[in-house]
């Protein structure tokens, strides 16, 4: 009877298939960016709270933005007890080509070939090849697989970044191999002596990083920093990396927060459309449903249809907006697919196929909520009402 | 009284509409013994359709009682109701309302559904009842695919599907031209008489209330005569215009 049932909900949904169609794409679009947005959301507030780490330092200038670390701080503060490692940030915006569009616009980080792999998380997973490869060439240029897709480059090939504002000169490089799918597939690596070297910007960095032996020891490095520096010219911030990122998410809370409660109104957006298609469906099957009662459905099956019928579309809709947007995640994150304006922060927040799951509970879910109230004028239809009418 | 399979006693039904209590039936009794065929005939408005729907159990009577193969359906639940008509009533509509998705085959199954019964009893009895009504050929055709006569031969054997005690039948003509209106009353008739099916039809339809073994008339929610006035003479009553003949 189930199966049978089941034919007569899936058969009912046919019998308007522009309207269906139309309303499951209308949830399909909506889970899609609900799940994109929710991801991007999860994903800050995870790194916030597992990924940062207690025991790396980061050390920049206290009182001007974009923070400049003077060189001679550097050599001072890396060879201090208790740091294990070290690397420098010098973070530059350039254009990838000559038509200076903004969508043609990459970040890109000068540090220290050495201790690329062990001060960046997410790199421990670099090729080796390609990590020799940097160590030895001074022009090289490791690069995230999003932007390798972009551009169409090779490894071994040359690229120019065109000077977006500083440092005042368009800078050559070889790329010698790709970053690992993840946090940087959209931005690139380059060495900072090359940097140094071709900017003759030598007196500062942006950022230090710093690796020490503990959480106490951190404690430690941060308060004596703090102090020694303070009064200082120009004088140092030091913070945990935890520690920062929990600044910048306190700071971006708000944002966090409105980004929630649009999530929530296309929740409701997506009940209404689908409790407003099913409705128009319930109105214009009032006579069937008079005579599915008369031939014996109690209200609970009739109850029962209308919800199923909701649910089946918005789990559908769920399913395919979730699995459409995870494709489209993945094959931009591993360069398959080119990213555009409209998918490139998939570089920094690819969707995991496990959101599929959660699409098709959700479309579920707005299906059943949304199916509440046609679904209640559904069974309440009153037979003798709806004959007398059409008599 | 193991015969009677509709007893109706003093039976009203009022309706309230806006602020104005519309008394529809006004304490109709009636009788219908097993395997007859009764036509209710009346003016617009005169309550058939009402008195239709309480025995069929889509109704209740807002007073008296209302017992059908045995069971009083007058004071039974939504619930109750619609689990007792699946086995002890067929509905023949006057548009046919069948579901317009399904095929043939799907619509006469329906209220198998309900019952708790093999696949393969359901497929019987369904292809039984299509056999019964000639459809064996147009098992896998949609309604939209069917003429109007091949329709409400489906809703008659939607009708008799699950074997009820009583087939009702709300104008099972109104919607048919000459030919087809005799097919369907013909079929009606041999399923009265062969399955010994006790039919109660409403009709405003002097040849459909012909075929019919007894009249029974209602005029402003009361019954005119259920005793007495032989089917010619309610016949003539009721259709005083009409010059028929009465096959006998």
């Amino acid at each position: 009877m189930l199966l049978k049932f089941a034919i007569l909900v899936l058969k009912s949904l046919g019998r308007n298939k522009l309207r269906t169609l139309l309303t499951g794409l209308g949830v399909m679009v909506l889970v899609s960016i609900y799940a994109v947005v929710t991801n991007v959301t999860a994903t800050v507030k995870r790194k916030v709270v597992h990924d940062a780490s207690a025991t790396k330092l980061i050390v920049t200038e206290r009182w001007t933005m974009p923070s400049r670390v003077p060189w001679r701080y550097v050599d001072e503060i890396r060879a201090l007890p208790g740091v294990e490692d070290w690397a420098t940030w010098n973070l530059i915006v350039g254009f990838l080509d000559e038509s200076k569009r903004r969508d043609r616009q990459a970040p890109y980080i000068a540090t220290q070939p050495e201790s690329l792999k062990s001060m960046h998380s997410g790199l421990e997973k670099l090729d080796d090849a390609a990590y020799e490869a940097f160590l030895h060439r001074k022009d090289g240029a490791l690069v995230g697989a999003g932007l390798m897709s972009a551009m169409d480059w090779k490894v071994g090939q040359q690229f120019t970044i065109v000077t977006a504002r500083y440092p005042s000169v368009d800078m050559q490089f070889t790329i010698v191999g790709v970053l690992p799918v993840g946090d940087w597939s959209n931005s690139f690596f380059c060495r900072h002596d090359y940097y140094m070297e071709a900017t003759e910007d030598r007196e500062a960095v942006n950022v230090l990083w710093l690796k020490v032996s503990g959480d106490e020891a951190a404690r430690e490095i941060a308060a004596r920093l703090s102090t020694e520096y303070e009064n200082r010219q120009p004088s140092l911030k030091v913070e945990t990396e935890s520690a920062g990122v929990a600044r910048f998410a306190a700071r971006s809370a708000a944002v966090l927060s409105i980004i929630d409660g649009v999530v929530a109104i296309l929740l409701i957006d997506m009940v209404i459309i689908l409790s407003n298609s099913i409705s128009i469906s319930v109105r214009e099957r009032r006579v069937e449903m008079a005579v599915l009662k008369v031939l014996g459905f109690q209200p609970l099956h009739i109850t029962l249809m209308v919800i199923a019928e909701a649910m089946l579309v918005g789990a559908v809709a769920g399913l395919l907006g979730t699995a459409l947007t995870c494709l489209v995640s993945q094959l931009t994150v591993e360069g398959v697919l080119p990213p555009t304006t409209g998918t490139r922060f998939l570089l920094q927040f690819p969707v995991p196929w496990s959101a599929v799951f959660w699409g098709i509970l959700i479309g579920a879910g707005v299906g059943l909520t949304g199916s509440a109230l046609p679904a209640s004028s559904a069974r309440s239809v009153k037979v003798s009402d709806v004959f007398s009418r059409i008599a | 009284m193991s015969d009677v399979i509709v007893q109706v006693e003093n039976a009203f039904k009022e309706y309230i509409r806006g602020s104005e209590r519309v008394e529809v039936l006004k304490g109709v009794s009636l009788k219908i013994l097993r395997g007859e065929f009764v036509a209710l005939i009346g003016p617009s408005g005169s309550g058939k359709t009402t008195l239709l729907n309480l025995i069929a159990g889509l109704d209740q009577p807002t007073r008296g009682k209302v017992v059908v193969a045995g069971r009083d359906i007058s004071r039974m639940s939504e619930s109750e109701l619609a689990r007792w008509r699946t086995t002890a009533i067929g509905f023949v509509f006057q548009f046919y309302h069948l579901i317009p998705v399904l095929t043939a085959y799907e619509n006469v199954e329906m209220p198998l559904l309900l019952l708790n019964m093999s696949a393969r009893r359901r497929r019987e009895q369904t292809l039984t009842a299509l056999h019964l009504v000639g459809l064996s050929h147009r098992l896998t055709h949609r309604p939209g695919q069917l003429s109007g006569g091949e329709q409400q031969r489906v809703g008659i054997a939607r009708a008799l599907v699950t074997d009820p005690a009583l087939v009702v039948a709300d104008e099972p003509t109104g919607d048919l031209d000459g030919r087809k209106k005799e097919e369907i009353l013909d079929l009606l008739q041999s399923l009265q008489e062969g399955l010994n099916k006790t039919i109660l039809m409403v009709t405003h339809d002097h040849v459909a209330a012909a075929r019919a073994h007894r009249l029974l008339r209602i005029s402003d929610g009361r019954l005119l005569e259920e005793h007495g006035d032989s089917r010619d003479e309610a016949l003539a009553k009721a259709f005083p215009d009409a010059r028929i003949r009465i096959a006998q």
